[in-house]
């Protein structure tokens, strides 16, 4: 089996993926806005054929494709105050609500090894500074020889993206806990 | 409960989902990829084929991950929990548009985080790879190279010369990706099998060669006459193209290639800095022999050419007396067979000597670490065992 070229995160490209404002606690921010979450059990989703009011976002318009997200519910850090980042208390508790009865209490916890999150490289359109490196591949093998450069161009199939390092999760491992109407 | 204080972020489910794989990060990996400078990891599987070269038997499928100069191997560890990825959204659009003109404002809006990927399996770190030596698999992508041109059968074309550094790059890299190792240890290993990229006689295609014992001796042969009638001093630095002259000398054709010629020079000459990578020095054009390393190299070459195994063991007394007359005329009295690679030779009777390959060598130690592999402090090695029962 050949080899996969795994890249390294690269900084100028997470910080394109920066327009969202991440409304995670500073800790849990990464440049690409990548966090880990983590529970006991599954989320069950509404089967996906059928009623359009389940979604309540559909862009069809990406190429054909659509994108759309299904709402679970809620995620709450309840101690947590912006103005008291210092603060490491509020990584005892966090709330993800399921729908509106279904409660799990969580934490945050310091991953004892960071994670790397990889992702198969992706088309030109997701990440500006992905077509810069495949040119320069193509550079290299220019001098080679001509035969290789279809492969080359070809082999982007085959290369990975290191698109975050991440040091924290967010860790569920209760069951969830029926809780009343808000 | 109280929802004023507590920010509330949305939380929904992004379809289509996307492919994510997680990487457990070791100390010195984050280290290196934290770096102003992070380079390039190779993820590296060996060939299908090569398990049986390696003789190591219920190896399964692997995946290495190689940085430039170590190897690691990976496993697949399951988790029963569920682990997202999840990642801010606006919550209105498809997640990864990226042309959002508006100023977003935080107090007015509510936000959200959106999971687009589970990961159901997470790549861990075992132990570095030290134990599996390169070499095995490197010789399966190699050809034997068994014969000097002088033979009929390889015919050795004068192209060798020509050969462009991109050209024997290329062809390199291609057995490498074969290689479940660092380029730092393929190089070296390329270095250690005097291994060199020449032209196929029946294919006329470029190919990478591993010359056998007894033509890296009559390399070795060649090249100590041409020192002596040019009065090189091999221990000092030289010229390699003048010793390559020297060798040339009689006017005849090239008595073997270019490549394979500075490929033996390399691997006796004293080793480069550390942290330099080979390939970067790949074709010095000074050098100087290192004794220590020269003197091990001839005897151990001569003792695989000659007595590569029992019943073909030789008298001790005529294979020093071989080794010594291999050697440059200051180092005769250093040959001893204490200089040879531990392990790398046995006796039969008292007086009889062969050698025991590096595969040979290989298999014994691992034996010997199989039988004590039942102390192991790894649980997942303990409990594999149980597991397949």
């Amino acid at each position: 089996m050949p080899s996969v070229r795994l890249h390294p995160p690269v900084a100028s490209r997470r910080d394109a993926q920066n327009h969202i404002s991440n409304p995670l606690p500073q800790l849990l921010q990464t440049p690409s806005g990548l966090a880990i979450l983590e529970l006991q059990g599954t989320i069950n989703l509404p089967p996906l054929v059928g009623d359009d009011a389940n979604w309540t976002n559909s862009d069809s318009n990406r190429d054909g494709d659509s994108t759309f997200e299904t709402p679970i519910g809620k995620l709450m850090f309840p101690d947590y105050s912006p103005l008291n980042p210092d603060d490491t208390k509020w990584m005892k508790r966090v709330y993800l609500y399921i729908g509106k009865y279904q409660r799990m209490t969580g934490e945050v916890k310091k991953l004892a090894k960071p994670l790397a999150a990889i992702q198969r490289r992706q088309g030109r359109r997701e990440f500006g500074l992905a077509r810069d490196q495949s040119v320069q591949v193509m550079e290299e093998s220019d001098d080679r020889d001509q035969g290789l450069k279809g492969e080359s161009s070809e082999s982007d199939i085959d290369e990975l993206d290191i698109v975050e390092i991440i040091k924290f999760k967010i860790i569920f491992s209760s069951r969830p806990e029926p809780v009343g109407i808000e | 409960m109280s929802t004023q204080t507590a920010q509330s972020i949305d939380f929904t489910h992004t379809y289509p989902q996307q492919g994510f794989r997680l990487l457990e990060l070791s100390p010195e990996l984050l280290e290196l990829l934290s770096s102003n400078n992070p380079p390039a990891l190779y993820l590296k599987s060996p060939s299908s084929d090569a398990h049986e070269a390696t003789s190591e038997v219920g190896t399964r499928e692997y995946v290495n991950l190689c940085t430039p100069t170590k190897t690691f191997r990976l496993r697949q560890v399951h988790t029963s929990n569920s682990v997202h990825i999840i990642r801010p959204s606006d919550g209105s659009k498809s997640a990864d548009d990226g042309t959002y003109e508006v100023e977003r404002d935080e107090l007015n809006l509510m936000e959200t985080m959106t999971v687009i990927a589970k990961c159901g399996s997470t790549l861990e770190f075992d132990a570095p790879e030290e134990g599996t030596p390169t070499s095995p698999f490197l010789e399966k992508g190699l050809i034997l190279y068994d014969s000097l041109s002088t033979d009929a059968d390889v015919e050795t074309s004068m192209l060798s010369a020509n050969l462009s550094f991109s050209q024997k790059r290329r062809v390199k890299d291609e057995i490498f990706g074969d290689v479940p190792a660092s380029m730092f240890q393929c190089e070296s290993a390329w270095t250690e099998l005097c291994a060199f990229v020449h032209e196929n006689s029946s294919s006329h295609l470029l190919a990478g060669f591993r010359p056998s014992a007894s033509v890296k001796l009559d390399v070795w042969k060649r090249t100590l006459e041409g020192s002596v009638i040019r009065a090189i001093d091999l221990a000092k630095q030289f010229l390699v193209k003048d010793l390559w002259n020297s060798i040339l000398d009689d006017g005849e054709d090239e008595p073997f290639p270019w490549d394979l010629f500075q490929v033996v020079v390399r691997r006796l000459a004293e080793p480069p800095g550390q942290d330099e990578l080979r390939s970067e020095i790949e074709e010095p054009k000074w050098a100087n022999i290192d004794k220590t390393t020269c003197i091990r190299w001839v005897g151990e070459t001569y003792l695989e050419a000659k007595a590569p195994a029992m019943t073909s063991a030789i008298e001790q007394s005529q294979f020093m007396k071989e080794w010594m007359d291999l050697l440059p005329e200051s180092w005769r009295d250093d040959a001893s067979v204490t200089h040879l690679t531990e392990g790398s030779y046995r006796y039969q009777n008292q007086a009889m000597i062969y050698f025991i390959s590096n595969s040979e060598r290989q298999k014994e130690r691992k034996n010997a670490s199989n039988s004590s592999s039942n102390t192991s402090r790894n649980w997942h090695e303990r409990f594999k065992a149980q597991r397949k029962q």
